[in-house]
């Protein structure tokens, strides 16, 4: 016959006024050092090493990996790097940043006889190394001779 | 002492469930002791013992790495303690069945000039019992009298009274 009885379900009143105190942060700060050292340990055993040998590798003592792997532990961006190096993982992102300039205003000076662009026939930058085009414009003047076309 | 596995729903999730030992005596559990007895000096390290428990049932499972191992000696193989490190002051005892089942016990502040459990007599009563407890439990797992759900994530028996147990507690 299958068994169908479980333990009781036990609620902890110092648990529940404990939990409310704590901050989102806190929560992320936690679940991040965990994840951190989940992931290193898979790196580690897809490597086909274990605890002792990668010791070895990264020049450290047995009970200082134990200590990276716990989840409790805070690494400095060196020993990151190094595990990222040894173990041929991605730790810290460096991506790059959103370097995308904004295009402030287009000034377009009108005088009575001329008109002067300021954005000439070059490319607005969109980011540090790059252009874009403006479209050719007509500007129609009172006097059909001085009419002209300008292209920016 | 007569005390009785409970779970601690609080705390338990879709990657792992996790119990403590009830006392009668008292009506609290074990690991209720050890919240009580050490927040008012600790507050900071329970909260953290607190979100890494509540994290490992419900984002990374039991870990082995998450444990230091081999703390029960012969015959208590399942015994680990948590969140026992060189820059931590308190030391949790706990037995784990697979990645998928934790029961906690209780522990305490563990003094860094103590190098073996038994030279504190706090940390040696709380191994201890502990020790009883995955002895006794070992016992009605082998004899059929407790097992697990299919997905390994609780325990099952024939009658509530079989998650029952008398511990020495002194």
């Amino acid at each position: 016959m299958k068994k169908m009885s479980k333990p009781k379900e036990y609620t902890s009143k110092i648990s529940e006024e404990l939990f409310q105190e704590m901050t989102e942060k806190e929560w992320e700060n936690t679940e991040k050092k965990m994840l951190l050292a989940a992931r290193i340990d898979e790196a580690i055993k897809r490597k086909g090493w274990s605890k002792k040998r990668f010791a070895y590798e990264i020049d450290k003592s047995p009970s200082e990996i134990s200590k990276w792997l716990s989840g409790t532990h805070n690494f400095t961006t060196e020993s990151l790097w190094q595990i990222e190096n040894l173990l041929n993982i991605r730790l810290i992102n460096l991506g790059h940043e959103d370097n995308t300039a904004e295009i402030a205003n287009l000034k377009l000076i009108i005088t009575s006889t001329h008109v002067r662009m300021l954005n000439r026939r070059e490319k607005l930058p969109t980011s540090y190394d790059e252009e874009f085009s403006f479209p050719p414009i007509t500007i129609p003047t009172s006097n059909e001779s001085s009419k002209q076309h300008y292209q920016a | 002492m007569h005390c009785k596995l409970v779970k601690l729903h609080q705390y338990s999730g879709e990657k792992a469930s996790v119990y403590s030992l009830n006392i009668e005596k008292y009506q609290k559990t074990l690991f209720d002791i050890f919240l009580e007895e050490n927040t008012s000096s600790f507050k900071s390290e329970i909260k953290e013992i607190m979100r890494y428990i509540t994290l490992i049932s419900t984002k990374t499972g039991a870990r082995t790495s998450y444990f230091k191992e081999q703390e029960g000696g012969r015959g208590s193989e399942n015994l680990f303690a948590l969140f026992d490190e060189t820059d931590r002051n308190l030391r949790l005892y706990c037995l784990n069945y697979g990645t998928e089942i934790i029961i906690l016990g209780g522990g305490g502040y563990k003094d860094s000039s103590i190098s073996a459990l038994q030279d504190d007599p706090k940390l040696k009563k709380e191994n201890y019992i502990l020790r009883s407890l995955c002895r006794e439990m070992d016992k009605r797992i082998r004899e059929g009298n407790i097992e697990y759900t299919a997905d390994y994530l609780d325990f099952v028996a024939d009658s509530e009274d079989d998650f029952e147990f008398e511990i020495e507690i002194e």
